[in-house]
């Protein structure tokens, strides 16, 4: 199993418009819901935000981790958000690259849950992150991510 | 080369425990670090460590939102923080746990290795003086809230009420802001005995914080008060020793009971009682001088009002002037009354005016406990300075002083009185309220910028690492 099924060029999408977190959370839910991976973008994203309400999903470096294990999820996926404009996240951090992570609740088998943790590993690496965040096309991110699976 | 074992763990489970395992693995290896991290995540446990390799570890790091079972370290060096921190701060938080003081567990039981012991004894007189500052800390960012809440209230009620806080909301906004400065000793002590020894030293530093601020030895006495009740219970664990059978009654009953009865007993008469007799023999020795000349008195007064932010000493100044508007005629005001108000908004106005010239001499917590003090500062509320005085006495402490020794001689100079015994600000708008209020706003205008400008030039820089001390204190 790699990433390639956790992420496909149309759940990245660049220079987006969002003003708070909701908006970039809202952005991601959708980009899910037109790919038939989201049974009720509403449970999902009131599960992201009570995630976010616990603390917040900055790490630091201009990006966040938005997620939520949800009955709401129909596949483990990925999305990816280049933000436009700097974001205000929860907690004050200034965000502009957002990787939202969304998991079913009972996934079958853990290798989806190992490529996230995976991908979350990489996340704290420069070269990574500089990478994802001056791609140029959707199709460059959802490679870098799809480089993951491979890699491990 | 040292040697760190961790455990991450966050709530879902699916990105940040793998990303602090990430961060602490990568800021170790360019430190020298040896780590080994076991994550606690959706997956389930992974890399988990061994009982030779956390027997071998000079601490155990926990960097975690969740509760993690800790039964296998009794008897280690442990330091725990956020998950969050370790993946934005991992060089700190390791830098934190290899220098972290706290021992896991109320006791070794008997069976463990004689190395755990060892690592007890060794690890138990390391205390250094970063461990002092981190107590400290702990306990002032326990008690900012409610300075912040409480003093706000405090002037609100006088914003709704007028100077003598009148009617029912006004009323009511004084009780909330009073109950928060009543609670603030305690939470400032309960806090620091908290972080020095655990919830078992929370009650003895709770009680002798209210001790502290009943018996009216103010913040000085609530510091005193949280080092002893957590150094009593520190060594009271260390000292007492119960049958197996009986082992579960300490943490509930033996030493909170004998470490509160320690506490309590010398807030009250060691420290209790002479800190009310310095207040009795000051308030007199302050009738004593009203010979002296105006300026004078109003650099002493000035200086009391500064010295402990309305302790004992403060509290002596305040009632002498207070007991000056009682012979006033209708129309006079009083100078003295006046110097010891001037000089009591000046040191939380300089505080925070101090936060905005020199920025990287104050955390990043103190930096927000700035923006309010000056709040509390036009409304007479001196309590508003006790955090940055609680963090660094010898520093912050001679600046307010002389800024407040100045506003008070000014005050005397510039022929300024008022009739009122409190107020702040607000009543600068009440005719007749204050002579001179031009200058008398000049003197504390003067005094806070000469408080500013002492703290911005005695306190020190602060590394990244204490910049962001209570932020990790508070996670």
């Amino acid at each position: 199993m790699t990433i390639a099924s956790l992420n496909t060029p149309d759940l990245v999408a660049l220079d987006i418009s969002a003003k708070t977190p909701e908006d970039a959370i809202r952005i991601a839910a959708d980009l899910l819901m037109s790919a038939g991976r989201l049974a009720d973008p509403e449970v999902y994203v009131r599960e992201v935000l009570k995630r976010e309400s616990e603390t917040s999903t900055s790490v630091g470096f201009g990006f966040a981790t938005p997620h939520a294990r949800s009955n709401a999820v129909l596949q483990p996926s990925v999305v990816v958000l280049r933000s436009a404009e700097v974001i205000r996240w929860h907690g004050g951090d200034l965000v502009d690259m957002i990787v939202q992570l969304a998991m079913p609740d009972s996934p079958d088998g853990k290798e989806h849950l190992r490529v996230l943790a995976n991908l979350a590993r990489r996340l704290i690496h420069q070269e990574f992150r500089e990478q994802l965040r001056s791609a140029t096309s959707t199709r460059e991110v959802s490679n870098l991510l799809n480089g993951i699976g491979a890699l491990q | 080369m040292s040697k760190v074992v961790a455990i991450t763990s966050c709530s879902t489970g699916i990105a940040h425990t793998y990303m602090a395992a990430e961060a602490l693995m990568q800021a170790a290896s360019e430190r020298g670090i040896e780590l080994r991290v076991e994550t606690q995540g959706s997956i389930g446990v992974e890399d988990a460590l061994t009982p030779s390799e956390i027997a071998a570890a000079d601490v155990v790091l926990i960097s975690a939102n969740t509760t993690v079972n800790k039964d296998r370290f009794i008897g280690k060096r442990i330091y725990e923080t956020s998950v969050d921190d370790g993946i934005k701060r991992p060089a700190e938080v390791l830098e934190r746990a290899l220098a972290s003081s706290i021992v896991h567990g109320e006791s070794v039981p008997s069976g463990k290795t004689a190395e755990d012991r060892a690592t007890v004894t060794t690890t138990t007189t390391s205390k250094s003086i970063g461990g002092v500052y981190r107590h400290l800390m702990t306990g002032v960012s326990y008690m900012i809230p409610l300075i912040v809440a409480g003093g706000i209230c405090i002037a609100l009620s006088f914003a709704v009420g007028g100077i003598n806080a009148e009617g029912e909301f006004a009323q009511a906004f004084g009780t909330i802001g009073s109950s928060g400065f009543a609670l603030m000793f305690a939470v400032l002590s309960g806090y620091i005995a908290y972080s020095i020894a655990d919830r078992a030293a929370l009650a003895a530093g709770l009680i002798g914080g209210y001790i502290a601020s009943t018996t009216s030895s103010g913040f000085l006495g609530a510091l005193a008060s949280g080092f002893l009740a957590g150094y009593v219970v520190h060594y009271l664990k260390k000292w007492i020793r119960l049958p197996a059978k009986l082992s579960g009654l300490m943490p509930v009953l033996v030493i909170p009971l004998l470490s509160s009865v320690i506490v309590g007993f010398l807030m009250i008469f060691a420290l209790g009682r002479p800190f009310t007799a310095l207040n009795e023999a000051l308030t007199g020795w302050l009738t004593s001088l009203s010979g002296v000349s105006g300026a004078l008195l109003g650099v002493i007064v000035g200086a009391m009002l500064a010295i402990d932010m309305g302790g004992p000493i403060g509290k002596a100044a305040y009632f002498f002037a207070v007991a000056s508007l009682t012979n006033l005629a209708s129309g006079e005001t009083s100078a003295v009354m006046a110097a010891v108000m001037a000089a009591g908004m000046t040191p939380p106005i300089g505080l925070s005016i101090a936060t905005r010239i020199a920025k990287r001499k104050f955390t990043a917590e103190e930096r927000e406990t700035g923006d309010t003090a000056w709040v509390l500062g036009i409304s007479f509320i001196t309590e508003g300075a006790i955090p940055f005085a609680a963090a660094d006495p010898l520093r912050v402490l001679p600046a307010t002083c002389i800024g407040s020794s100045i506003t008070g001689a000014l005050v005397m100079l510039f022929n300024c009185g008022i009739a009122v015994p409190h107020g702040g600000a607000f009543v600068f708008f009440i005719p007749g309220a204050v002579s001179n209020l031009g200058l008398y706003i000049l003197a504390i205008v003067i005094g806070s910028i000469v408080t500013a400008l002492l703290v911005s030039l005695f306190k020190k820089t602060k590394t990244p690492t204490e910049a962001n001390a209570t932020q990790l204190v508070n996670s």
